[in-house]
């Protein structure tokens, strides 16, 4: 995990990590992401959870690049990109376009449940042709976390959204 | 539903009292004596918990127990004080480092006697505190008698150690010849070599004769070989751990792509009863071949 700069990330990601009994490291500065990633290396999946920060803030969006760049480790990391669903177009396109230098394998939406129009999804992935990976729907963990489809989509975009229905 | 987490909270809950408890039970073997048998296991379990894998390493050598020796720590009392009903589990572990805890062995011809009455059910309530572990290496003796076979039964995987001489690769095939009644998968290091080329040329031929001897039905794989090495002589002299003081040395080195092939097999095998699981299992899966 990169993201030292909140308050209280840590803790929080600490205590899901004690919670599911799984290892975690920390990273603070770029050069030592290599390290914390060998020392995962008996897992099947690592989960790395970067410094959130506004799409114009190229200081941070930098500094995941520079933990990408130095990776010299066999692992090849995938990058998925989380906005939030109830942004404007104008702002997710600005947002993926800035992030776009980390190389953006897939798309994550979360807050489904606090919007009522979906457009702007379907825009951006009709604009940027990076596929969607996971819907959040809600805060409870993990089962509000929904693998994307395209059929929950259109559903939404046609009917919205309802707890329940489209899940 | 209290926090945003509850669900995920009793879903762990849920695993861990059913779907299984996936301490990997490994049993380190040699033919013959001599040939590093525990210098291997102590290393390994310095490595694994290095690597962040939850060991506990038990000292199943026959009336010669010397895990204390090689870890240079101290022993008061051992399994079978646990057996006799005169210690608990906790007081005999010995922490060795993080993630690393030694179960000392005595005679394992003794503990044996303990297989009947009510002892081994309470030692085996207690044994739930090792539940947590992630693999158990076993030390079992040299050769190729009854109550190593009984713990070559028992776990999960069985590595035979060999060195490149003579005697110590025949004393080597006939512990696999052995066990291959009891088991289809035997791994096999090859520890003391020179170069790889001989290292593998041995395996080749152990691998050949046991095909045409053995058969088809058992699969010998090669885990991977442990140069010779001064160091690693200097370490044991010492006390020592070699992969701690020499950690980029060749053997380190060495130890360190064998314990990696070992962990790939560890998340592959998660699924096993609860009751199968854990030291208690180990010890119920022992006695039931009495």
């Amino acid at each position: 995990m990169l993201d030292t700069y909140r308050i209280g990330a840590v803790e929080q990601l600490m205590q899901y990590a004690r919670m599911m009994k799984l290892g975690i490291e920390t990273v603070v500065d770029p050069p030592e992401f290599s390290s914390a990633l060998n020392a995962l290396r008996y897992s099947d999946y690592i989960l790395i959870d970067t410094m959130g920060s506004s799409p114009y803030d190229k200081g941070k969006i930098e500094k995941i690049y520079e933990c990408l760049r130095g990776n010299d480790t066999d692992y090849s990391v995938d990058v998925v990109l989380v906005m939030p669903s109830s942004i404007k177009y104008e702002d997710l396109k600005a947002t993926y376009e800035n992030f776009a230098p980390l190389g953006i394998d897939t798309m994550m939406f979360t807050k489904l449940d606090e919007t009522r129009g979906f457009g702007n999804i379907f825009s951006l992935v009709y604009e940027t042709k990076v596929p969607i990976s996971y819907f959040s729907v809600g805060q409870e963990v993990p089962e509000d976390l929904v693998v994307a489809t395209s059929d929950f989509l259109v559903e939404c975009l046609m009917n919205g959204f309802s707890r329940g229905e489209n899940t | 539903m209290n926090h945003q987490a509850a669900k995920l909270e009793a879903l762990v809950n849920q695993n861990r009292n059913t779907a299984a408890k996936k301490t990997r039970f490994i049993a380190i073997t040699s033919g013959k004596g001599g040939v590093g048998k525990s210098t291997i296991s102590s290393n390994m379990a310095h490595v694994m918990a290095k690597y962040g894998l939850k060991v506990g390493i038990f000292d199943a050598d026959i009336g010669l127990a010397n895990l204390d020796v090689m870890f240079n720590v101290k022993i008061q009392k051992n399994i079978l004080h646990v057996l006799k009903g005169e210690a608990t589990v906790n007081e005999i572990l010995v922490p060795i480092e993080k993630n690393l805890v030694l179960i000392p062995g005595e005679s394992g011809e003794e503990i044996f006697k303990y297989a009947s009455g009510g002892l081994f059910e309470r030692f085996m309530d207690q044994a739930s505190v090792l539940d947590d572990l992630d693999v158990m290496l076993i030390d079992t003796g040299a050769g190729i008698g009854e109550h190593i076979q009984l713990f070559l039964r028992a776990c999960d995987d069985v590595i035979v150690v060999t060195v490149p001489d003579p005697a110590a690769i025949t004393d080597a095939y006939a512990t696999i010849k052995v066990t291959a009644r009891l088991r289809d998968e035997i791994n096999v290091i090859m520890n003391q070599v020179r170069s790889s080329k001989e290292a593998e040329g041995l395996f080749e031929k152990i691998h050949k004769v046991a095909q045409a001897n053995i058969g088809g039905g058992l699969k010998l794989n090669y885990l991977g070989q442990i140069s010779n090495d001064a160091k690693i002589a200097n370490s044991v002299k010492k006390r020592a751990l070699f992969s701690r003081d020499y950690p980029s040395a060749t053997p380190t080195i060495e130890l360190e792509q064998i314990v990696k092939r070992i962990a790939k097999k560890l998340e592959r095998n998660v699924l096993v009863d609860p009751k199968e699981s854990g030291l208690g299992g180990l010890f119920k899966r022992l006695m039931e071949h009495f």
